[in-house]
């Protein structure tokens, strides 16, 4: 499924025209990935936790040349499914 | 922030209602769950991706008693930061 797939569903089930879907879903994406930017984890319940972690910098090396250099400070996003949609996943 | 923030967030900034907002996050997610239990990949460009990883049934151990137990089957939906939000993220955080 891709934002196309979401938008078409948009438009069929909810009678939105194309335009406003996309601005709607893109909106909804933007408002989520705001939040990630302010280190703020989304709950969203029954579906899961995105939870933004915060990692120091580390000396990183790449494992082909062995060169060495710095990974930076950096965010990270985990998803952390619900354990309704975890179970539900289960049964299928 | 939770679901009812995105939904009051869209509302003001879209100028809906908060009827129309939450059919509409409501939807979104819905459809996007059902996708994982299909064990569709979803993919949306700028945000992210999701997969479903199965996992064959196994014979495991009690690492306490050493018992062996069957593991069952299972699927496991995962998600993988998107290119450009990875980028953000760590850019966000060095130019503080």
């Amino acid at each position: 499924m891709t934002k196309q797939d979401l938008i078409r569903m948009m438009m069929e089930e909810l009678g939105y025209s194309r335009r406003d879907s996309k601005t709607l879903i893109d909106k909804v994406f933007s408002i989520m990935i705001q939040s990630f930017l302010k280190k703020e984890s989304v709950k969203i319940t029954n579906f899961g936790n995105f939870i933004v972690k915060t990692k120091g910098k580390r000396i990183g090396r790449n494992p082909k040349t062995k060169e060495e250099y710095i990974i930076k400070d950096r965010a990270v996003v985990v998803f952390k499914p619900s354990v309704g949609l975890r179970k539900e996943l289960k049964m299928k | 922030m939770k679901r009812s923030d995105i939904i009051s967030i869209l509302a003001e900034e879209m100028k809906i209602s908060q009827k129309k907002s939450t059919e509409i996050v409501d939807f979104i997610f819905d459809k996007m769950k059902g996708a994982i239990l299909n064990g569709e990949r979803i993919e949306i460009r700028g945000f992210g991706s999701f997969f479903v990883k199965s996992y064959q049934p196994r014979k495991g151990r009690n690492p306490k008693t050493g018992e062996i137990i069957d593991v069952l089957p299972k699927k496991l939906p995962f998600f993988k930061v998107g290119k450009d939000l990875k980028k953000k993220l760590i850019e966000g955080l060095n130019n503080e």
